[in-house]
């Protein structure tokens, strides 16, 4: 109980001291740290199902896509903050609707169908733009960096919390235990179609908000770019990297994709992609518990 | 106390008929055994009962409630539990937390994990599985996984237990101590039990009572001492001794 | 109603038929001997068009010569990709239990690669290069000589496996094991020097098809995608692991394709073309002759 109260004491100081930081980092930083806040969030909510259940989404950026797409289309038409909570609603709302049918179809062919899913929705939203004569938007007067920041730290804990209560939750043993069998979980009395649901309706909120988030941050809503693959990818991989079914997982993965990313996307952003890809390759192979997996092991620490 | 009744059940596949006709109840405490030659139906009528197919034609009735189409999972919380014939561990987790997972969804579910955990070592010891309970299940031998695999359809609590094939790829030595340990589950747990067996030893010392299939048909139902005499099961499946 | 007999719209169906069929037969016989969905199949195709790209641009190759050497390339791929990453998934057990889906994320990574090796070298941008695009005249049928060329080439190589799985002793061996893998390594047959063949026929063939299209259109790094979808879409609607189902299904897809985007309109394409891989895959995973892989 005493090391529970130390770990979450420690917790939060870290946190406050996260809440801190724009008082004390240049704007570069700040937005480096926004990635990264941005990454924990998402890969988190992603590991939340795909992680516990080993229903692997390679299509989560539509859930980020709607976000953005909602927070937009409110803009200037709905108070800010309604907007973005709408895009995290709406996300949710289409995991229910799609999770329905789609969860039914088992292993790699569902891997496949949330990455045809996430592209149907892009090329649709495409035509409606383009249906309304939209080239892209231009949001002005968006909220400062700092304030981003903040909401973003407050997604990336929010996430963190979620992935940790549903793994030791009831929800949680399920969820994994339809990972091992699926059938023999069905046979101990699990609703797997239920669980699944709920979880993966469950991972797409904060996609949602994050989604409306960042393109308050950048400004520019474009389709390609607000549902683009490589979204789901670096996702995917970061959770792969660090370790997709524990807590601590994610997080080492976005500090090294971050810090990959920043040493490398200005510079030479085909190489910073294939080195990703190259990592995804080896990880899936050999390293497939993650990096936090493997340092476990390692050090001998209880898998649970 | 009738508690399973099937009734005039029947699956077919495309055009080939697993099962056709199916009838018999089962007692409350009794221990009934299904034998038959492999492609009898056997295993199919487990499927049917458990939930995981859906019969063609017939009512399947447990504990007064019609049970027939329901998913397995509404079948496993009713009280129905099973092994598979080739077993299906959660090979990533723990043996405890096989059973910890069945004892948080079951017919009986604890209300926390501390419940279920404390349910699961409870019959980790019965099973004799209490030393590997924190190693991973696919570290255990095949015995060790059939073992595993009572245990975890046992740690749903239920009513009527459906075993199949358990004994099958056990030494002599290790058929005694499972028949032993299912014996012993059996009386102390207020179980029903169903048993798909080919080793007939066991079957005829388990049982108080035995249906035989024969393509998909009940040819035969009755004491052991009956069946054995049972001219048409000795034709189908036992054979004549070599004189 | 004269649109559907349009003697314009057939030749364009047949020519993507027979393009698709090429593509289509290659994703299918990896997944028929190995059970292994490749999504980095239509990086295949791209890096056919970039090698006949190149040959043609940089060195004067004509895209004929190019095709026999995208073969050669896009084969040794597809042996390197067997034995330095396939081979592996199928050593750890832990990365066995769950080699449909870890599988699929390896060929994510690869394609990913390959996309961006490609970017690296030639830049984003969109390519082309001009190869006998005089317009032919045939009866009242309009068509670059081009496109004639490659449904001639592609149905060429298609009736070509046909055979070749028909007559020749691997192509015989590669039926085997798509059918039955087990009995088939019992009765001689060298599973894993078949798997090798298998990844080197299938992206060999992808490749050709990627040099065929780059005659006809212009290439990109990321073109690929779309090719492995419509690759899927074509091999669950023929069937898994059937081959010759694959031409079948290549022509309905090709023809829901150009009819849709005559009908309709040509930037609903892409819609048209994930909403049919969706409602397949969820109404039909496993073909639409086969056992459905959804839950009951």
């Amino acid at each position: 109980m005493k090391r529970r109260r130390q770990a979450g004491l420690t917790l939060a100081a870290v946190v406050a001291l996260c809440a801190a930081l724009p008082l004390a980092l240049g704007p570069y930083t700040l937005g480096v740290g926004l990635n990264l806040l941005m990454w924990i969030a998402l890969a988190e909510s992603w590991a939340t199902f795909s992680g516990l259940s080993g229903y692997v989404s390679l299509g989560h950026a539509v859930f980020y896509g709607v976000g953005a797409y909602v927070t937009v289309l409110s803009w200037n038409v709905l108070p800010l903050w309604l907007g973005v909570s709408l895009g995290g609603l709406a996300a949710g709302l289409l995991a229910l609707c799609l999770g329905w049918p789609c969860l039914r179809v088992r292993g790699p062919y569902f891997v496949i169908l949330t990455l045809g899913i996430s592209e149907f929705v892009k090329y649709v939203v495409i035509s409606i733009e383009a249906a309304l004569g939209r080239n892209g938007r231009l949001l002005i007067g968006t909220p400062s960096l700092t304030i981003l920041f903040e909401a973003m730290l407050a997604l990336a804990v929010l996430s963190m919390a979620t992935l940790q209560i549903v793994r030791s939750s009831r929800l949680g043993a399920g969820l994994l235990a339809i990972r091992e069998d699926e059938v023999a979980a069905e046979a101990v009395g699990i609703n797997a179609a239920a669980l699944k649901l709920f979880a993966f309706t469950l991972s797409a909120f904060i996609p949602g908000v994050v989604g409306g988030l960042m393109i308050l941050r950048s400004t520019y809503f474009e389709p390609m770019q607000a549902f683009s693959p490589t979204t789901s990818f670096t996702i995917v991989t970061i959770a792969i990297l660090g370790g997709s079914d524990k807590v601590a997982g994610p997080v080492l993965g976005a500090f090294f994709l971050v810090l990959l990313s920043e040493l490398l996307w200005t510079r030479a952003p085909e190489i910073y992609m294939i080195i990703l890809g190259a990592l995804l390759i080896v990880f899936v192979l050999f390293v497939p518990e993650g990096l936090f997996g493997r340092a476990q092991r390692l050090l001998g620490w209880a898998a649970r | 106390m009738t508690m399973l009744r099937l009734e005039n059940v029947g699956k077919s596949y495309g055009g080939v008929a697993a099962l056709r006709g199916l009838s018999f109840a089962i007692s409350t405490g009794e221990i009934v055994g299904l034998m038959g030659a492999n492609g009898a139906g056997k295993t199919t009528a487990f499927s049917l009962i458990a939930g995981t197919q859906r019969p063609s034609v017939g009512e399947i009735w447990f504990d007064g409630k019609r049970i027939d189409g329901k998913p397995a999972y509404a079948a496993a919380r009713l009280g129905i539990a099973r092994t598979f014939q080739i077993v299906r561990p959660f090979a990533g987790l723990s043996v405890i937390d096989n059973l910890v997972v069945a004892a948080l969804y079951g017919h009986a579910p604890e209300r926390s994990r501390a419940a279920a955990e404390g349910r699961a070592r409870d019959i980790l010891a019965e099973v004799g599985l209490a030393r590997d309970a924190t190693r991973l299940a696919e570290t255990l031998t095949l015995a060790g996984r059939k073992r595993l695999e009572i245990a975890r359809a046992i740690a749903t609590g239920p009513r009527l237990l459906l075993l199949d094939e358990v004994l099958a790829g056990l030494t002599a030595s290790e058929v005694a101590e499972a028949l032993e340990m299912i014996r012993a589950l059996h009386r102390r747990r207020n179980l029903t039990l169903v048993v798909i067996e080919h080793v007939m030893r066991a079957l005829m010392h388990l049982c108080q009572r035995i249906v035989v299939l024969h393509h998909g048909e009940k040819i035969a139902e009755g004491s052991p001492a009956e069946i054995l005499a049972d001219q048409r099961v000795i034709d189908s499946y036992l054979g004549t001794r070599k004189p | 109603m004269g649109v559907i007999f349009s003697s314009q719209l057939l030749a364009s169906v047949m020519v993507l038929a027979s393009l698709y069929a090429l593509v289509a037969i290659g994703l299918n016989l990896v997944y028929g001997t190995m059970r292994l969905l490749n999504v980095a199949h239509g990086e295949l195709v791209m890096l056919g068009g970039y090698i006949a790209y190149w040959g043609f641009a940089r060195w004067g190759i004509s895209p004929l010569l190019s095709t026999f050497i995208a073969m050669v390339a896009g084969a040794a791929v597809g042996a390197l990709v067997y034995v330095a990453i396939i081979r592996h998934l199928f050593r750890s057990t832990r990365v066995l239990a769950r080699v449909e889906a870890n599988s699929l994320l390896a060929f994510f990574g690869i394609s990913v690669v390959i996309q961006n090796v490609t970017a690296l070298a030639f830049t984003a941008n969109q390519r082309g290069y001009s190869y006998m695009d005089e317009v032919l005249l045939i009866g009242d049928l309009r068509i670059a000589a081009n496109r004639v060329l490659a449904l001639a080439i592609a149905a060429t190589a298609c009736i070509a496996c046909a055979l070749f799985f028909r007559y020749a002793r691997s192509g015989m061996a590669m039926r085997a094991v798509i059918q039955q893998r087990d009995a088939a390594a019992l009765v001689g047959i060298d599973v894993d020097r078949i798997n090798i063949q298998v990844f080197a026929l299938g992206f060999a063939l992808a490749a050709l098809a990627g040099t065929l299209i780059s005659m006809t259109q212009q290439i990109s790094p990321f073109m690929g995608f779309p090719f492995t979808v419509s690759a899927f879409v074509i091999i669950i609607l023929g069937g898994l692991g059937n081959l010759t189902g694959s031409i079948f299904g290549a022509l309905m897809l090709a023809a829901v394709e150009v009819y849709g985007a005559a009908l309709i309109s040509p930037s609903f394409r892409s819609i048209l073309v994930y909403g049919v891989f969706i409602a397949v895959l969820l109404l039909r995973p496993e073909g639409l002759l086969g056992r459905s892989i959804a839950a009951r």
